[in-house]
Order: structure tokens, then C-alpha cells, then sequence
């Protein structure tokens, strides 16, 4: 990850390109997640205490402006995704299947039906606990 | 520093990190931050105070949540590390290395404490 730093291009050189805008809002999206664990932990640790401390957190949580940032941290979320998902085939060593090198477009969409799956188990799983 | 570096450990830490957000943060963030409040019913109920004791119910998801959420925390802040010194934010890289990994620190005791150890 330590990637030679180019001092001549300034610190605005994520609007020279499209490649690098692409780069910036990758790494920009970890900003994002950082955030969303930091909430995430309050809450769990406020379920730990009362139904008032909690209440008190969610109406913070859910206030239409933090939903808005919410929607925000999704879309970098998604993108964290999409980027990692992409960058897998070169980071990978090559993997093979009976002598045959597996083509990058079989990776990529493995590991997107992967994420569909996981994102469905645990969708549902709290759509059921909610349910019942 | 000469020789072998502690980066391979955080790098190792942080791809696993990177593989956990990519594949669970969006639906975590869609339920707990957007259905929920958004008044979408199951979703609600399981966001409420009673419905997210029942979510955490099981030990083994409190101590899977607790590892990928801190997993996660790294992988976030080793990025953030490295995107504040490529921004040109005029603090030594050391420092800003051993905030944001003092920062996951944090979060990652915050999870345990909240999660593991109750």
C-alpha cells in the first residue's frame, strides 16, 4: 500500500484524472465504513445498557440527516465492494482448476453472487427475527 | 526501519478486513441505517431495543459481529492512514499511522466490551 507519493502533483491530484477520482473515492469510502463501525458499536454497546439510553441513541441514529448519511455510506460502501471485487484477480495468485488458469471474469462474478448470497442470509435472518 | 517490517501483519489484517466490509457492510448499513428507520416493519422491530437483543442473542454472532466489525475498523483506518498522507496533510506519517491504528484500537475494545465481554 505504500505507493510512491508524488509531491509535484499537489494534494488536489485526485481531480486530474478519471483513474484517480476512481482511486480517491475507494479510499475516501474507507473514511465512510470507519464511520459506520464507529456508529454500529455505539449501538451494540447501547443495547447493553437501557431501552431510554437506547432510544436516545436511535432517535440520534435515525434523525433524517444521519439517514441521508447513511444512504451516502451505502453507495461508498457499494463502491468499496465493486473496487475490491475488481482488484481481486491481480491481487490473487493465479488460481487453476484442472491445469486451466480460471478467467478474472469468473472471479469477479463469484465473489459478486458470494456478496448477493451473504446479503440475503443476513437480510433475511433479521427480516425474520423481526417477524417473529 | 531496515529489514523485515511490521507492515506484512497489518496488510494481511487489512485484506481480511477488505474482504468482510465488501461483503457485509452494504446490508448492514441498508438494515440497521436506512430499512429501519425508515419504518420498513420487520426491520424496525428488529432494530428496536428488544429486537436487537434478540439479533445478539446467539454468542457465536456476537463474536463473529465483534471480529468483522473489528476487522473492519483496520482495514478502514489503514486506508485512512494512507489517504491522509497522500492528501498532503502536513502531519509525520508515523503519527498519523499510530493515531489511526490507536483509533481502530478503540473501536475494537468499544466491540469487545460491548459484545464479547457482557
Amino acid at each position: 500500500m505504500n505507493r510512491p507519493l508524488d509531491r509535484r502533483l499537489g494534494w488536489t491530484w485526485w481531480a486530474r484524472k478519471g483513474s484517480y477520482m476512481r482511486v480517491f473515492l475507494r479510499e475516501l469510502s474507507a473514511v465512510f465504513l470507519f464511520v459506520e463501525v464507529v456508529l454500529i458499536a455505539i449501538l451494540f454497546h447501547k443495547a447493553g445498557q437501557d431501552a431510554t439510553t437506547y432510544v436516545e441513541y436511535t432517535n440520534f441514529l435515525w434523525h433524517p440527516l444521519m439517514v441521508a448519511l447513511h444512504f451516502l455510506a451505502l453507495a461508498f460502501a457499494l463502491w468499496h465492494t465493486v473496487t475490491f471485487f475488481l482488484l481481486a484477480p491481480s491481487a490473487l495468485p493465479p488460481i487453476r482448476v484442472v491445469g486451466r488458469r480460471v478467467p478474472s471474469f469468473i472471479i469477479v462474478s463469484q465473489q459478486f453472487m458470494g456478496m448477493v448470497f451473504v446479503s440475503l442470509v443476513i437480510g433475511s435472518w433479521i427480516a425474520w427475527v423481526g417477524a417473529t | 526501519m531496515t529489514g523485515r517490517s511490521s507492515e506484512a501483519i497489518f496488510w494481511s489484517l487489512f485484506a481480511a478486513g477488505g474482504v468482510l466490509a465488501a461483503l457485509l457492510m452494504p446490508i448492514t448499513i441498508l438494515s440497521i441505517g436506512i430499512l429501519g428507520p425508515l419504518q420498513w416493519q420487520w426491520f424496525a422491530n428488529a432494530t428496536s431495543f428488544t429486537g436487537i437483543q434478540d439479533l445478539l442473542d446467539f454468542p457465536l454472532v456476537r463474536v463473529i459481529t465483534a471480529i468483522a466489525l473489528t476487522l473492519i475498523s483496520i482495514h478502514a483506518v489503514h486506508r485512512i492512514r494512507h489517504l491522509i498522507v497522500d492528501m498532503h496533510v502536513p502531519l509525520p506519517p508515523s503519527l498519523v499511522a499510530f493515531i489511526a491504528y490507536a483509533a481502530a484500537f478503540g473501536v475494537a475494545g468499544l466491540i469487545a466490551v460491548s459484545l464479547v465481554l457482557i
